[in-house]
């Protein structure tokens, strides 16, 4: 068993297997040897969404290892599984906090899903809607934006 | 309530890579911050290719060997207000070398309207740019197989990048005389050449010759032509 401990200090203890999901627990474990039994810490992630990620780990810890990414495959979105769906069924921020903390962790599988997920919210939406969505304030000028317009036109698609 | 703005850049980059490019085109218009990650993967979704094809296409020049540049006065865009970030040089614009020689299966796709509209978005980018910056030639392209593409788009190309030194267009089968001509009449600085499996007639080559007589260009590769 693997012990970590989140950044307002509350501590799991999870399996080896669920832990090798982070490759940087991984590595962690692999530098301090097995004989060590103090806690990780993991200073970037609260207890809360620490605990979302080994419920996300555990749920998936009898996956298959990843296929090698095809680089000529276009990435798509639209292939999420459902129990990963339901999962994802978050409020923004905390769904924001597991994709920055499946970053630090570096768990491909958990930050794949939330990046598709995050994009499905955006596919289909208008400028506005997007916005919105995320509550974000429109900085831009009318002129800056008039200029942004003219240069989407550039890229147009053959 | 958070908001998307708790992202840093390269995962919002890994959010835009599952977009298709109407969405990304929108995320531009959203916000400065979005504005910039969406663009740096408009450019690269631009490419008829994968965006991960495209990393293997351009190769980022260190911005302290920035040749001074200025554009051809041909074929320049109508240009419109000023760019709204115009100190900063647009991803396009740090392109030194373009090479396509890779993208097995999408050769046919590279045609005119890809190069042209790649040769215009860097003349607009670096007319909005004239006065705050010094310009960029390409210094390397690679077209090898690239068979779609004719004199039209090519000339555009080399009037653009005068500063070219190396041209690789072997198996440009689109292409004529006119352009191996204007090679030799506008690159000044071409190193090296390949023309191999070309359709240029000797008398072209003849040109060629004459005109890099004196100049700098070392190798010439060209394979499968006529002799001269």
């Amino acid at each position: 068993m693997v012990k970590i401990t989140s950044s307002d200090n509350q501590e799991f203890t999870i399996s080896k297997e669920i832990a090798n999901q982070s490759v940087l627990i991984k590595n962690m474990l692999e530098d301090v040897g097995e004989s060590d039994d103090q806690p990780i810490p993991l200073p970037n992630v609260s207890g809360a969404i620490l605990q979302k990620v080994i419920e996300y780990a555990t749920m998936h810890k009898d996956d298959p290892p990843p296929a090698p990414e095809d680089e000529t495959k276009l990435k798509t979105s639209e292939d999420i599984e459902e129990r990963d769906k339901e999962f994802m069924q978050l409020d923004q921020g905390t769904m924001f906090e597991i994709i920055l903390a499946a970053n630090y962790l570096d768990m491909k599988n958990l930050l794949d899903l939330g990046c598709k997920t995050v994009a499905n919210m955006i596919k289909g939406k208008s400028v506005e809607e997007v916005r919105k969505l995320f509550n974000i304030v429109n900085d831009f000028t009318p002129e800056e934006e008039e200029q942004i317009r003219k240069e989407n036109e550039w890229c147009e698609d053959r | 309530m958070q908001s998307s703005l708790a992202l840093p850049p390269e995962l919002l980059n890994a959010i835009i890579a599952y977009l298709p490019q109407e969405s990304v085109k929108c995320l531009r218009l959203v916000n400065r911050l979005w504005l910039s990650a969406a663009t740096t993967a408009l450019f690269r979704s631009w490419h008829p290719s994968t965006i991960t094809a495209v990393e293997s296409m351009v190769e980022e020049r260190p911005s302290q060997h920035l040749p001074s540049w200025k554009p051809a006065s041909a074929a320049m865009p109508t240009s419109g207000t000023t760019a709204p970030h115009s100190h900063k040089l647009h991803p396009i614009e740090c392109i030194a070398s373009m090479n396509l020689a890779s993208l097995q299966g999408f050769k046919s796709k590279i045609n005119d309207t890809f190069l042209s509209r790649f040769v215009n978005q860097r003349l607009y980018y670096s007319q909005q740019h004239l006065s705050q910056s010094s310009h960029t030639s390409l210094v390397r392209i690679n077209l090898t197989n690239c068979f779609s593409i004719s004199d039209s788009s090519f000339l555009a190309l080399i009037d653009s990048n005068t500063l070219l030194r190396e041209i690789i267009i072997c198996g440009c089968t689109g292409l004529t005389d006119t352009s191996l001509i204007r090679i030799s009449q506008v690159c000044t600085e071409l190193v090296q050449l390949d023309i191999s499996l070309c359709r240029f007639t000797t008398n072209a080559m003849n040109h060629l010759l004459v005109q890099y007589s004196e100049r700098k260009l070392s190798n010439i590769v060209c394979i499968g032509m006529p002799v001269v």
